[in-house]
């Protein structure tokens, strides 16, 4: 049955291309978990290792990071490392004070922003790269709101993948140095408990993390008057760092804190021991901050013992350098302001960019359904109409039964202005064509209008004017009368049903099949073929 | 040399109020704002300036409107605005506000730290100044502060000499003004200025006489901050000659004088004297007292240099907020009436077609019926 087959057809398609959607999205997939394990595994460990290094010479020497992580950065096309790197970059630039250079390049990560959606490795690191740019240049609030944010996701919180962990930690010891400037010293070390939590000793950055922790932790102690406690700690840290001998900037750092103690403690000369001591491992190093503090603790410590000649070298040394970072800061919050008012603005085209891209597919999947349905109704549609002439037909058939005849009286439609042929006239035309029908004279394949007029002795111009007026034309007469003479031959008698069509056609008076067949179908509604089988099927049932 | 801008800044105040005559209530909201909320400021300014009845107003309102561009650090916004000023000035005929407006406009380029933008406006201003009929004493108020301004540069440049030279000249040009409570101040401000020039020059016995003055003219006009400033000029001379005791004394003078002033720049200045005093004379107690007293002064002053800039980020990104929301807001209602849209073509096509399947069925079964019948 074609009906049925049509819809067998066609939910077949729909599972065909729903399989074939489904094969897609799981092709893809595994197109996108090889490429990214062929990514992680090729440059994946090399990467760990080699930003690892990165960051260890972070705390040896800015200038030599800066020029060493250029150089991966170059080789590097992956967007995360690139990330990565740059901030490490940038907080070489700001332990040397310039912090136009990094916010500069800080900016250049944003650029190379690609539109193709982004991770959520990289939204988080992003905020921290923010929020650590906030902190340099004095806008402690503004990185306060950024990383309770980014902390308040239990996501990043609970995540188990390494890069994460450490942001995390990252996070969580710029909120301690948040509130330790506000000098809420409870939460500041609460913060770094939790930091310390997201570190592990696989590699030195966790390890230096770890150390900066502790500093950080005794100097919150100091502040609260912990003198015990921190003692133990700072002595402990910097015997620590004594023995790795490889982080001059922790080291001048821990220096720096223990003569704080010191300085308190009201036993000068050897605050000064210590930060002579910080000051000589830094000396030739471009760490502008710490010298900043060492050049300030330095010089109060000598006002204190009244070497006036000191103090004014080393307070001069401070104000000069700190009068150009002061300055860089300023230049640098100008720049950073600019750059968040042009990045949300990017932001926000990128939101638009992605609400347009998933409205659009939402379009384009209901309009894909949509004309889904639409062509199938067509398809049912016209099938519809077929059924409608065959129903149509086989009526007609069965109510005139036992021969039908086409030209009657009664289904005239006269239209008086037109004839010009007599009433009686055209009953007697109309009896002649009657009889016609009843003889099997239209068969013959040569039968024109001019041969039957001849035939009936009737005018040509009268009689095609009455069968125009019942029908289309003279030929579509002719052929509806072959085809209701074969339908009904094939009907009554079995032995035509096995003929070839061909010979149907023949039989019937038509010059071709493919006539024969357009015609048959056009009167019935369906093929020859298709009718055969249809009264085999049921002759046979 | 910090510590001089903020005097600066207080010696700008000065000015800018005895220049500008109060416009309306707008405009002094506007200015009260310039350094909370400069958003708004330059919002007010920006409509004040569309009706603005006459063009000092605007040259003043151009002026806001740079001074709060500043304050929201874009130096971009703020320098188009002093060159708007400067044009607009120029159509008036009138030397006086002339030379006014170029002072401002110098003061701002001073501020921004362009130095040599600044010496350069006050050279013009100095050809308006010299338009200004003589013996009329906004001549020689004019002439004092392009002066003043000038030293202050040097300063700023460490040149203690060539701002000590500024310096004098614009003390002798506020000599010439007929009496006038603000030129005290100002004075004060500069004899301020010349003892701190002395003092780097390490000629202390001038640079204490330079801050008795200040003392004396501070006096004059009853201004206690002003002579608080100049008190704690006269306690570094102290200090620097380990006269320690003499130095707090005269410190906590200083303090009790500007106790209601609210002046955190002075503050912070005093508290550090006081603590290093403190720390000289080896009383850790009061050493870590004023100290601390100092830090919170230093992390305010700060804070409060940056509370616009906060509130610049704030406002932007509560817009950027907002903007995303509408973004949202937007498209997820389009969504809706787009998925709506689909699913009411969807259910009429299944309707129809299920319509005509049965239709189609019928046909079907008729026919079949009518073929086995016949």
């Amino acid at each position: 049955m074609d009906f049925t087959r049509i819809i067998q057809k066609n939910t077949e398609n729909k599972l065909f291309t729903h399989q074939l959607i489904h094969n897609s999205r799981r092709f893809l997939m595994f197109i996108l978990i090889f490429s990214a394990h062929l990514m992680n595994g090729q440059s994946g460990p090399d990467f760990t290792i080699l930003a690892d290094k990165a960051f260890l010479k972070l705390y040896q020497n800015s200038d030599e990071c800066i020029s060493y992580t250029q150089g991966i950065l170059v080789s590097d096309q992956n967007t995360e490392h690139k990330m990565v790197l740059q901030n490490i970059i940038s907080q070489a630039l700001a332990m040397k004070g310039d912090y136009v250079q990094s916010v500069n390049i800080f900016a250049q990560h944003e650029d190379a922003d690609p539109k193709t959606g982004i991770s959520y490795f990289m939204q988080v690191f992003g905020g921290y790269n923010l929020a650590d740019q906030y902190q340099n240049l004095g806008l402690y609030n503004q990185s306060k709101k950024i990383i309770t944010h980014l902390l308040s996701d239990q996501r990043l919180l609970k995540s188990n993948d390494p890069a994460l962990r450490i942001t995390t930690a990252k996070l969580y010891q710029l909120q301690a140095l948040n509130s330790g400037i506000n000098r809420d010293y409870i939460t500041a070390l609460q913060n770094l408990d939790k930091s310390n939590r997201y570190l592990s000793d696989h590699n030195e950055e966790n390890a230096i993390i770890k150390m900066e922790n502790r500093t950080f932790r005794s100097s919150y102690l100091l502040k609260q008057n912990k003198f015990s406690d921190y003692k133990i700690l700072i002595d402990r840290v910097i015997s620590d760092l004594e023995s790795q001998k490889n982080k001059p900037f922790l080291l001048g750092l821990a220096y720096e804190n223990l003569s704080q103690y010191y300085f308190l403690k009201q036993d000068y000369e050897v605050a000064i021991e210590k930060l002579e001591t910080a000051l000589g491992l830094i000396e030739n190093l471009p760490f502008n901050n710490l010298k900043i503090k060492i050049y300030e603790s330095l010089s109060k410590n000598y006002y204190a013992v009244h070497n006036d000649e000191k103090y004014h070298q080393y307070n001069k040394l401070h104000n000069d350098l700190k009068a150009k970072t002061d300055l860089n800061s300023k230049e640098g919050i100008r720049y950073l302001v600019k750059l968040v008012e042009t990045n949300q603005n990017k932001n926000i085209e990128f939101q638009n960019y992605m609400h347009v891209r998933s409205f659009w597919y939402l379009i384009l999947i209901l309009s894909v359904i949509v004309l889904g349905l639409l062509t199938y109704f067509l398809i049912i549609k016209s099938k519809n109409r077929d059924l409608k002439k065959q129903f149509d037909f086989f009526e007609k058939q069965i109510s005139q039964k036992p021969q039908q005849r086409i030209v009657n009286k009664t289904s005239v439609t006269k239209d008086p202005g037109s004839t010009k042929i007599s009433r009686e006239k055209e009953d007697e035309i109309l009896q002649k064509l009657e009889e016609f029908e009843k003889s099997d004279a239209y068969l013959n394949k040569n039968m024109s209008l001019s041969q039957l007029s001849s035939q009936l002795e009737i005018n040509t111009k009268y009689l095609s004017e009455v069968i125009n007026n019942r029908e289309r034309n003279f030929n579509g007469y002719i052929n509806k009368l072959r085809i209701n003479h074969i339908v009904q031959l094939l009907r009554e008698d079995s032995a035509f049903r096995n003929y070839k069509v061909s010979y149907l056609a023949e039989y019937s008076g038509f010059s071709s099949h493919s006539a024969f067949t357009t015609v048959f179908k056009s009167v019935t509604g369906m093929s020859p073929n298709a009718y055969i089988q249809e009264i085999s099927k049921t002759q046979t049932a | 040399m910090k510590l001089f801008l903020k005097i600066f800044s207080l010696f700008v105040c000065i000015f800018t109020q005895a220049q500008k005559t109060p416009d309306s209530v707008l405009m002094k909201k506007a200015k009260l704002e310039i350094y909370d909320n400069p958003d708004n400021t330059i919002k007010i300014g920006e409509q004040l300036l569309k009706n603005s009845p006459d063009v000092k107003t605007s040259v003043n309102l151009y002026m806001l409107l740079s001074t709060a561009n500043i304050a929201k650090r874009n130096f971009e916004e703020s320098l188009k605005y002093i060159l708007k000023a400067k044009e607009l000035s120029l159509k008036t005929n009138d030397p006086k506000s002339q030379a006014g407006v170029f002072i401002s406009v110098a003061i701002q380029y001073q501020q921004m730290e362009l130095f040599s933008k600044c010496l350069e406006t006050l050279i013009e201003a100095d050809r308006y100044i010299a338009k200004i009929p003589e013996k009329n004493p906004e001549k020689y108020t004019e002439t004092a502060a392009s002066y003043a301004i000038r030293g202050m540069v040097y300063k700023s440049q460490s040149n203690s000499e060539i701002a000590l030279e500024k310096f004098l000249i614009s003390i002798q040009n506020y000599e010439k003004v007929p009496v006038k409570k603000t030129t005290y101040s100002n004075m004060s401000v500069v004899y301020y200025n010349i003892g701190y020039c002395y003092l780097n020059l390490h000629q202390t016995d001038k640079a204490q006489e330079a801050f008795l003055q200040s003392v004396n003219y501070a006096r004059k006009n009853f201004a206690k901050s002003l002579e608080a400033f100049a008190l704690k000029g006269l306690a570094e001379i102290y200090k620097q000659n380990h006269e320690n005791e003499s130095a707090v004394n005269l410190l906590l003078k200083a303090e009790s004088l500007c106790k209601n002033t609210g002046d955190i720049t002075l503050n912070e200045g005093l508290y550090k004297e006081l603590a290093d005093n403190y720390l000289a004379l080896g009383q850790q107690n009061l050493y870590q007292q004023y100290n601390k007293k100092y830090l919170e002064m230093r992390f305010q002053i700060k804070q409060n240099e940056l509370k616009s800039i906060n509130h610049v980020i704030d406002n932007h990104n509560k817009e950027t907020a907002l903007k995303s929301k509408k973004l949202k807001s937007y498209y997820s209602s389009i969504t809706i009436g787009s998925v709506l849209l689909g699913i009411f073509f969807i259910l009429m096509l299944l309707y129809s077609i299920v319509k005509v399947r049965k239709q189609n069925k019928m046909f079907h079964k008729e026919i079949q019926r009518m073929i086995r019948n016949s």
